[in-house]
Formats: C-alpha cells, sequence, structure tokens
C-alpha cells in the first residue's frame, strides 16, 4: 500500500473504462463488451472514492472510455454515491465525458440531477464517411441529436473534434468549423488526429495500410482549424482546447498549471504532492484488487525536480498563458540555463518572450513539441 | 621417423562461393572418419559465426584427414581451407602454396564463374594438379554434360576427368578421396635439409595465444626448437607444434617436410607473424621461400564513438581487433563535428564490413563510420610525395599531381551481357583490355579501373546489370595520375570533413548532387531551413535545403498522460543528443554514409 501523501487537492478524476466499441484511434484505458462488470466496478469505483479525502473539490471530471454507457441503474448509484462521500465548492465544475452513441435525455438528466454541470461529447467529426473511418458507433445525426440533448440538460457542452483525418479537405475543415459555430458550443476540443501506439491505426500504419497526413498537409489544416475557431470567438487557451473567455475546462487547466489531483477508477492517474500514482488498468485486476483491500496501485512514481522542470515546461508551454516562469524558478531551472535558447526560439519567431512572459506564438505552436525540447533540460 | 612423404597429399579446394566447399570439406572429415557424425558440427572449418552467416570462409585453416586407399595403405591427406573472396587474394595464393593439388568445385547447375576462374589461375600459378569435381548433381537443374563441356573449353581441363559429385547427398565422395591421393603429386622434400617452413595463417586465440598454421617444406619442426620468422625477423622458442585433426593435437616428434600443422610459441603481436614469411630455425638457416608480400591495407575509412560508446572503448576494441587480424590497421584521427576516432584501414569492403560488424558485435559499440576511400599518392606544390589515406589530407594549396590506385578486373559474364557491362565498365573509367570466351556463351572481360570506381559497389551493379549472372575478381595493378579533385561537403555553410570526398572531376557534378540530395533525405527538419552544398574549393557545384519542420504536436494530454508525454520529450531530446553537431545542425550517424550511397545513383 502506498501512502498518499498529504496534500489538500482540489481537483478529482474518475474513471469509467467501458465503452459500446473500441475506436481504431483510440489508446485511451477503455475496453468494450464488458456489460457484466458495470456493478462491480462501480462497487468499487465507489470503495475507492470513499477512501478520498472529502474535499471541498472545485472540480471533478469523470471521463473514460464512456461515462454515459452505464444503465441509468448504475449511473445514477455512481453519482449518489460520489455525491454522498465528496464535497463541492461553491463554484464547482463537474464534467462528465459522455459518447452521441451511448447518450439519451435519462441519462443526461441523470448527471444534472445529480450536479454534473459540464458534459463533454465525443463528436469527432462531422461526415459520416469520416466517422465511419474512426470507426464510431454513431452517425452525424446522433451526434447533433446528443448536442441538443446535452445543452437542455447542462448549462456548459463541449465537444471533442478529431481533424488531420486521411483525405480531409480544406471544406470539410471548414464545416466541421461551422459545425461548431452553429450549435453555438461556448468550448470545442479539436485534436490532430494522433498514431498513436499500441492501436489498430498503428498497426495498420505499420503495415503501410494506412496513410497519414504530411507535415505540410497538417499544418495547414491546423492554421485553417485555429484561424476558424478564433473567429468564431473561441480562444486557443490550449494546444488542442478553445473556449469563449471564461467557458475554459477548469479541470483539464489544473493539469496543465501542475496543480495535485486526486483520482479513482482503473488506469486513473492522481500527482499529490509530487508523488503519482497510477491505478491498475485492467477493470477486473482493478476491481479485485480494491475489493482486497488494497489501493490498487500499479505504478508509482516520485517525480525528480528534473522531471518537474520537464513538465513545467512541457505543460506550460500548452498554454496560451505560457510557462509559468515564477514556478520555473521555484523548481529550480534557473534562467542562465535556457535563456539564450529563449532568445534565438524568440528571433526565430517561435515563441514570446519578454523576460516575465515566455509562450508559443502560433508559428512555434505547430512545431511545439521541438520548442519544448529545445528549451528542456537534459 | 619423418611421415614418409609419399603417403602424404596436400590439397585444397577452390571454388566460386556457394559451389559447395563447406559441404564437401564437411563430408570429407566425415567420410574419413576425422570427425564422427555426432561431432560433425556443420561446417566445421568456418568457426566464427559471422563466417557461418554470411558462408564466407575468412580466415584459412587446415586439417589433417587419415585415409585408407584402396591400395591398402593410410594416407595423410591435408585440407587447407582458403579464403573465398577477392578482398583475400594474397592470403588465397599462400595456401594454395602450401599444396600440391586443388579440388576445383563446379556447381553442376551455376558453371564455371568468376571465382572459379580467378582461383584455377591461381592455382595453376602454383603448378598445382587440378581435379576437376562437378557438385550438386542432385539438383534437378544440374547440367554436368554442359558445365563438363565448359571446364574443358574455358579452363583447359579434361571434361571426362570431371568428378561427379553431389556433397549434400554424399554421391561421389571416395571417387574424390580416391583422386586424391592418385592425381595430386606427393610433396617433394626433404626433411634433413634446413628448416623451411610457409606460413598460411595465424590467428589469434583467447586461451592459446598465437596459433600459426604452417607447411614445412623441407626440414623438420618440433617442440623446443628455436625458430626464426626471416621476414619479421624475429625468433621464439616453439612450445607446441601438431596436426589438426581439426582438434589442434601436439605431436612430440614434431612435423617434417611435406606436412602441415600449427606452432604456438610465445609470441605477442598477430602483426609479427605475416602470411607469407617463412619460418626456419635460429641456428640453421634456410632461405625465404618465394612470394611474399606486404599486405597494404586498400580501402580507408573513419570510426567514430557514438551515443553511450566511449573514445577509450573505441581505442581498447581496435587494439583488440588488430590482435585478432593484422591485416586490419588503425590511426587516430579528428573528425570535427564526429569528435575523436580512428582511421582504420582495411583490405577491402567486405573486409570493412567484417571488421565493423565484430566491433559493434562483439564489443557493443555504437559506432559511426564515415564513408569508406582508397588511398592516394600526392605530389605536392614543394615536389614531395606523399601517401593521404583520407580527404581531409588534401593539401589546402592544392597539389601537383594525384595518382590513384588501378586494378586489373575480371569480369565473368554470359555473352548476351556483354554490352550492358561495357557501358558499365565506361562509365567506371574502366580502359578496356581483353575480352575471352569461355565456350561460346561466357565470356571474360577484362579491364584496368581505378580502384575507387570498383571497391565500394560494382560488384552489386554488375549483379544487377547481368541478371545476377555476372562474377568478378580484381588484383591492385599500381598507381595512375588522375584528374581528381576534392569536394567539400557544407552543412548550412560549415564545411564537414567526415563528409568531404575525392572523385574524378568529371563526376564531381554528379556525385555532389547526389550527396545532399541524400543528406537532404537523412537531416531531420530542424526548427529553421538547412542549407546543403557541395562545393570544389570556392565553388558550389550542388545545393539542397532541408525544409523547416512544419508540425511537430503532441495533440492530447491531460492528467493521465503526463508522465508517458514527457517520457515521449525525452526520448526526443535524447536522439538528438545523440545526433552530432555541424555547427547549428544536428545530423543523425546515417547521414555520414550518404557519400557512400551517392554512389548508387
Ligand atoms: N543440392 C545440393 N546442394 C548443395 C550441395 N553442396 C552444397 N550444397 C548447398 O549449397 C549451398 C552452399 O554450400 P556451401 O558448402 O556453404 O558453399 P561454399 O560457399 O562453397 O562453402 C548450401 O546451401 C549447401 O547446402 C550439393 O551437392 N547438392
Ligand atoms: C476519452 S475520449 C472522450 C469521449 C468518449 N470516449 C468518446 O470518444 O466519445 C477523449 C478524446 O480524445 C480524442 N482522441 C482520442 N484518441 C485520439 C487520437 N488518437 N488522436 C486524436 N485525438 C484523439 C477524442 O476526440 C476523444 O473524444
Ligand atoms: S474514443 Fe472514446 S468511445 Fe472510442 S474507444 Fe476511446 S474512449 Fe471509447
Amino acid at each position: 500500500m502506498t501512502i498518499p501523501p498529504a496534500s489538500n487537492a482540489r481537483h478529482l478524476y474518475l474513471h469509467i473504462p467501458y465503452c459500446a466499441a473500441k475506436c481504431p484511434y483510440c489508446d485511451f484505458n477503455s475496453i468494450a463488451g464488458r456489460e457484466d462488470e458495470f456493478e462491480s466496478y462501480v462497487d468499487a469505483l465507489l470503495e475507492e472514492v470513499g477512501r478520498l479525502p472529502v474535499g471541498p473539490y472545485e472540480t471533478v471530471f469523470i471521463g473514460g472510455g464512456t461515462p454515459t454507457i452505464l444503465g441509468p441503474q448504475a449511473l445514477e448509484r455512481l453519482l449518489a454515491g460520489i455525491r454522498d462521500h465528496i464535497h463541492l465548492a461553491a463554484n464547482y465544475e463537474w464534467t462528465c465525458e459522455a459518447n452521441p452513441g451511448s447518450s439519451d435525455a435519462e441519462r443526461f438528466a441523470l448527471l444534472a440531477e445529480h450536479g454534473v454541470n459540464r458534459i463533454s461529447l465525443g463528436v469527432q467529426a462531422v461526415q459520416d464517411h469520416h466517422l465511419r473511418f474512426l470507426g464510431r458507433v454513431h452517425d452525424l445525426d446522433q451526434a447533433r441529436g446528443a448536442l441538443a440533448l446535452a445543452k437542455q440538460a447542462v448549462p456548459r457542452v463541449s465537444a471533442d473534434l478529431i481533424i488531420g483525418l486521411p483525405g480531409q479537405t480544406r471544406s470539410e475543415l471548414a464545416a466541421t468549423i461551422a459545425f461548431i459555430g452553429e450549435h453555438e458550443l461556448e468550448h470545442a476540443s479539436v485534436y490532430h488526429l494522433a498514431i498513436e501506439a499500441g492501436t489498430e491505426f498503428h498497426a495498420r500504419y505499420q503495415r503501410g495500410e494506412l496513410q497519414v497526413l504530411d507535415q505540410d498537409t497538417s499544418r495547414d489544416l491546423l492554421e485553417q482549424a485555429w484561424s476558424g475557431l478564433a473567429a468564431l470567438g473561441l480562444e486557443q487557451y490550449e494546444t488542442s482546447n478553445f473556449a469563449r473567455p471564461g467557458a475554459e475546462c477548469r479541470h483539464n487547466l489544473a493539469y496543465w498549471r501542475q496543480r495535485d489531483y486526486q483520482a479513482a477508477g482503473c488506469g486513473a492517474v492522481s500527482t499529490l504532492a509530487g508523488q503519482r500514482m497510477t491505478r491498475e488498468k485492467h477493470p477486473g485486476r482493478y476491481i479485485a484488487a480494491i475489493q482486497a483491500g488494497g489501493d490498487a496501485a500499479w505504478q508509482v512514481e516520485a517525480l525528480t525536480q528534473v522531471e518537474l522542470i520537464e513538465e513545467c515546461w512541457m505543460l506550460g508551454l500548452r498554454l496560451a498563458d505560457g510557462v509559468d516562469l515564477a514556478a520555473l524558478q521555484a523548481l529550480g531551472d534557473a534562467s542562465e540555463r535556457w535563456h539564450e535558447t529563449a532568445v534565438v526560439l524568440a528571433r526565430q519567431g517561435l515563441i514570446q518572450y519578454d523576460g516575465s512572459r515566455l509562450a508559443l506564438s502560433p508559428e512555434g505552436r505547430a512545431v511545439q513539441d521541438a520548442v519544448t525540447v529545445a528549451l528542456m533540460p537534459g | 621417423m619423418p611421415y614418409p612423404l609419399e603417403k602424404i597429399r596436400n590439397f585444397c579446394i577452390i571454388a566460386h562461393i556457394d559451389h559447395g566447399k563447406s559441404t564437401l570439406a564437411d563430408r570429407l572429415l566425415q567420410a574419413t572418419g576425422t570427425v564422427t557424425d555426432r561431432e560433425m558440427q556443420d561446417q566445421l572449418l568456418d568457426d566464427m559465426d559471422l563466417e557461418r552467416e554470411r558462408g564466407i570462409t575468412i580466415k584459412a585453416r587446415a586439417v589433417s584427414l587419415r585415409y585408407k586407399h584402396s591400395d591398402g595403405e593410410i594416407y595423410q591427406l591435408n585440407l587447407i581451407d582458403t579464403p573465398g573472396h577477392v578482398d583475400f587474394t594474397y592470403e588465397v595464393q599462400r595456401s594454395l602454396q602450401a599444396c600440391e593439388g586443388a579440388l576445383l568445385l563446379v556447381d553442376a547447375a551455376q558453371g564455371v564463374e568468376a571465382q572459379t576462374m580467378a582461383n584455377f589461375l591461381l592455382a595453376i600459378d602454383q603448378n598445382l594438379e587440378i581435379v576437376p569435381v562437378l557438385n550438386k548433381i542432385d539438383l534437378p537443374a544440374a547440367m554436368p554434360d554442359k558445365v563438363a563441356a565448359e571446364v574443358e573449353e574455358s579452363l583447359g581441363l579434361s571434361g571426362e576427368s570431371c568428378i561427379r559429385a553431389s556433397a549434400k547427398m554424399g554421391i561421389g565422395i571416395s571417387d574424390i578421396l580416391g583422386a586424391i591421393v592418385d592425381s595430386v603429386p606427393a610433396p617433394k622434400g626433404n626433411a634433413d635439409e634446413p628448416l623451411q617452413a610457409l606460413i598460411f595463417d595465424a590467428v589469434y586465440d583467447d586461451y592459446r595465444g598465437i596459433i600459426v598454421y604452417f607447411r614445412v617444406i623441407n626440414g623438420a619442426i618440433k617442440r623446443g626448437d628455436s625458430i626464426r620468422l626471416l621476414r619479421s625477423q624475429r625468433s621464439y622458442e616453439v612450445t607446441e607444434v601438431g596436426r589438426l585433426t581439426p582438434k589442434m593435437n601436439a605431436e612430440k616428434a614434431g612435423l617434417a617436410a611435406g606436412e602441415v600443422g600449427y606452432f604456438i610459441a610465445a609470441i605477442k603481436n598477430l602483426s609479427d607473424v605475416k602470411v607469407g614469411d617463412t619460418i626456419t630455425l635460429d641456428k640453421n638457416r634456410g632461405t625465404p621461400l618465394p612470394g611474399f608480400r606486404e599486405l597494404k591495407p586498400m580501402v580507408f575509412a573513419g570510426l567514430y564513438p557514438s551515443g553511450e560508446t566511449t573514445f577509450d572503448e573505441l581505442r581498447e576494441a581496435v587494439e583488440k581487433l588488430q590482435i585478432n587480424d593484422a591485416s586490419f590497421t588503425f590511426e587516430p584521427e579528428s573528425g570535427g563535428a564526429l569528435g575523436h576516432g580512428f582511421r582504420c584501414g582495411y583490405l577491402g569492403m567486405l573486409h570493412l564490413e567484417i571488421c565493423q560488424e565484430r566491433l559493434e558485435r562483439e564489443f557493443d559499440l555504437d559506432l559511426v563510420t564515415t564513408a569508406p576511400n582508397v588511398p592516394y599518392q600526392i605530389t605536392t606544390r614543394g615536389g614531395e610525395d606523399v601517401m593521404i589515406t583520407t580527404p581531409a589530407e588534401v593539401p589546402p594549396e592544392g597539389f601537383d599531381q594525384i595518382r590513384e590506385p588501378v586494378v586489373e578486373l575480371n569480369v565473368m559474364i554470359p555473352s548476351a551481357f556483354v554490352g550492358p557491362v561495357m557501358q558499365l565498365a565506361t562509365e567506371r573509367r574502366g580502359e578496356f583490355k581483353h575480352q575471352d570466351y569461355l565456350g561460346p556463351e561466357r565470356c571474360v572481360l577484362t579491364y584496368h579501373m581505378p580502384m575507387a570506381e570498383v571497391v565500394y559497389d560494382l560488384f552489386d551493379k554488375l549483379k544487377s546489370a547481368t541478371s545476377g549472372y555476372g562474377t568478378m575478381d580484381y588484383d591492385l595493378n599500381g598507381f595512375r595520375e588522375s584528374d581528381l579533385v576534392k569536394v567539400d561537403i557544407l552543412v548550412h555553410h560549415n564545411p564537414c570533413e567526415a563528409l568531404a570526398f575525392i572523385c574524378h572531376r568529371s563526376v564531381a557534378e554528379r556525385r555532389g548532387r547526389a550527396i545532399v540530395k541524400n543528406l537532404r533525405e537523412e537531416i531531420p527538419r530542424h526548427l529553421f531551413e538547412v542549407a546543403l552544398q557541395a562545393a570544389i574549393g570556392a565553388k558550389v557545384i550542388a545545393r539542397e535545403s532541408v525544409k523547416a519542420m512544419r508540425k511537430d504536436v503532441t495533440a492530447k494530454c491531460y492528467g493521465g498522460d503526463v508522465s508517458r508525454k514527457r517520457k515521449l520529450l525525452e526520448k526526443q531530446k535524447k536522439g538528438k543528443k545523440r545526433m552530432k553537431m555541424i555547427g547549428s545542425v544536428e545530423v543523425p550517424q546515417a547521414a555520414f554514409m550518404a557519400v557512400l550511397k551517392a554512389n548508387d545513383e
């Protein structure tokens, strides 16, 4: 058993690993076809939640997988169980992820009833052929319907979209942006497709059966998306996240700002006072471990100072606000080490750096990883 | 009592690669009970892993077979293994010199090939009795009659005398053994004369030290003798003499004229034991045997530590390698972006590849090799003659004359391919000498060609120009003056010595263009556009650029992803650090071979 370090984390992540079908691009900890396990998983998750400090929490995020895949009863039991144990701060944000293929008015109503005030819906694409390519269980009409239901149920709604799909045209991307506008979304997560290790796409890619876009096309699409979203009044507050001012996802901001966060559920990661714990990824193993009274820890990392500094750079550069230079200083990464590199990068137009603020320029955003690597220690 | 000469036969097997030499050697060992079936390991004579993988016998060895002939007598048959690649011609010659006869093994499906021919000519030079054997007659594609006719026509041996065999199936093995006794002459020589023994190989063994393989021509040698190596002028006391059966089998009585075996003495440096040298007794000296030549490396390349490997580790490894392989040479050099390393010399490209693999495998090193080059002779502005082994040694002020090594090249091809091969030879600055027919369908083309055009990839080119049928063989013919230039490669305006090369003026532009193009593929995109140029002096002859990076973004990074994404960036950073810096440009190791690949275009 790992003794959790003292921390009054204000953020809580809860993981539901089940999906109706496994999407071929997805490397999240999710599996399909385990409906039989739902009840015991909810039991285990609530057991773990019951051991957590009661809060108050400013943000809660139920992610997946697809939390809304749970049947109404199980979902209700889960939400009520969470509410029974933890306290929410006055101005809390409670997000739940949903998949249009397992969304209905009843479930959304249950979410709202128990205090969820934000839904993040996996729309992914707005052309049915792209949805099929992505192996999604729903079509565009279902996504539209689910969005409408979500907006009726909770005050804040976000959509996830994947761009940079093989063969995606500029006009298709324009339609994607227009979709966000039409639905007057206050928030959207727009990701460039990544071929993640361990996914079916990755296997197909390695066999040469999946073509990915070349850098130039990707860059063009990213720029088109970024400017299109800006025109809708959605600010790029993080690499792949766009929001009306004030509508940012506060939970995710906590990650990027290196705040402590609690977690429960299989594969869920908590980071408390520099100790990062990943739980058993496999739901069955997780359930068994929790049932046996254990903490289901699969990996515990004590982050070193260098790692914390690296993360400060990596996460900070994702944000429009940029790297927290004071935090960096406090972590011991003196500006002498990186100042010269920063000046060169600024001269190349890749970052904005004026001594007090260091953030990527739009040019730099497209090559974020290379810039991060240049600035990171090591 | 010395072993009676008339009961000894010394022979070798000469063949083109893959014609079945190793398989036949195994059969002979089995058939004579030299090794039992149980002891039989495949390809016993090739005992280095690397050789086994490549199917090439690199180091000549010998083995004594006890054979009971049909006349009821027991004979000592000494089989001397010969290396089978053009890089090792000299060593082949010395092995042949230790024999009176050779089994000329020809694949009955493939026919006479370049190495068959080349080795045959070497064997004739040594006055060996040739016993032709057609192997692989079990193959459905075998055409023994046709190949026998070819042997008769091209080599002037009687087609009828060809023994038809299958080493694989064990067919014809007793005929071969019989023919060795009947056709190969017994060694001449006199055990009472002063010792004269020929070194045909030497190896370093971790347990036994240096083991020398030799053939006694005259006289006798035994344990305790104080011997002298005539060429290297060193004396040693013999601590063990014996036969190879194939294990080392010490022989108290020693070995006498006609016999083949090994000796061990407290020899420290393999480089003191030169193949072709003559062993004699310190007190009662014989005269040196003919044929000795000092082996000179003909291909040079820079070798640099990379990644985790340090210069000291590399130095230790090359020193150890030289203990095993006296033809490998090295000298420290500094390679700019590559740091400190060595300029290494090899007999040829195969030798280079073998050495590199051994360094990487046996010593577990991470290495960068620069493009290989041949040595050049330069007459400086001051009228002095110098030999250079790297383009970096070309005097910046230029030179009065530059000379390059030229080889005599024999290409053996089906006559239908004469056209494309002549074209290839012309492209490679070959000077046509003559064409000889080996029967109606095959011929040999002989050229004088700059070695630089031959060593790197001519063999591959020949193969593709002849649908795989062409074979070749070459030998050094001297140095010739030529219009050669040094081409510099500039990476973002910084010249990189490790990429510079020497070539004929007529191809400088094409090669330069090919190299910068290859570099463009090898150098990853940077945050800025990277300029690549090839130049002769101040004149730029080719240019390319690596476009600036356009996209490199990790799309998702949430609470559960942080460690993994951080590790990916750490890996990316590490990868960058492994690269070599030329100015502000990170150049991967593979790019240093771009010069070599550019020959392909
Ligand atoms: N069919 C057949 N194959 C053979 C015969 N002798 C050798 N080989 C095969 O030919 C290949 C080359 O033989 P090897 O002895 O390694 O040739 P080396 O390069 O001359 O030593 C191997 O795959 C052998 O198994 C033979 O008599 N018949
Ligand atoms: C855990 S999923 C959220 C919701 C739900 N599971 C669904 O798919 O509808 C998080 C989001 O990450 C994005 N994502 C997942 N894998 C991705 C990949 N390989 N490339 C780009 N974005 C990806 C998708 O937009 C996905 O909606
Ligand atoms: S993308 Fe969402 S729905 Fe698809 S497998 Fe991943 S978590 Fe499940």
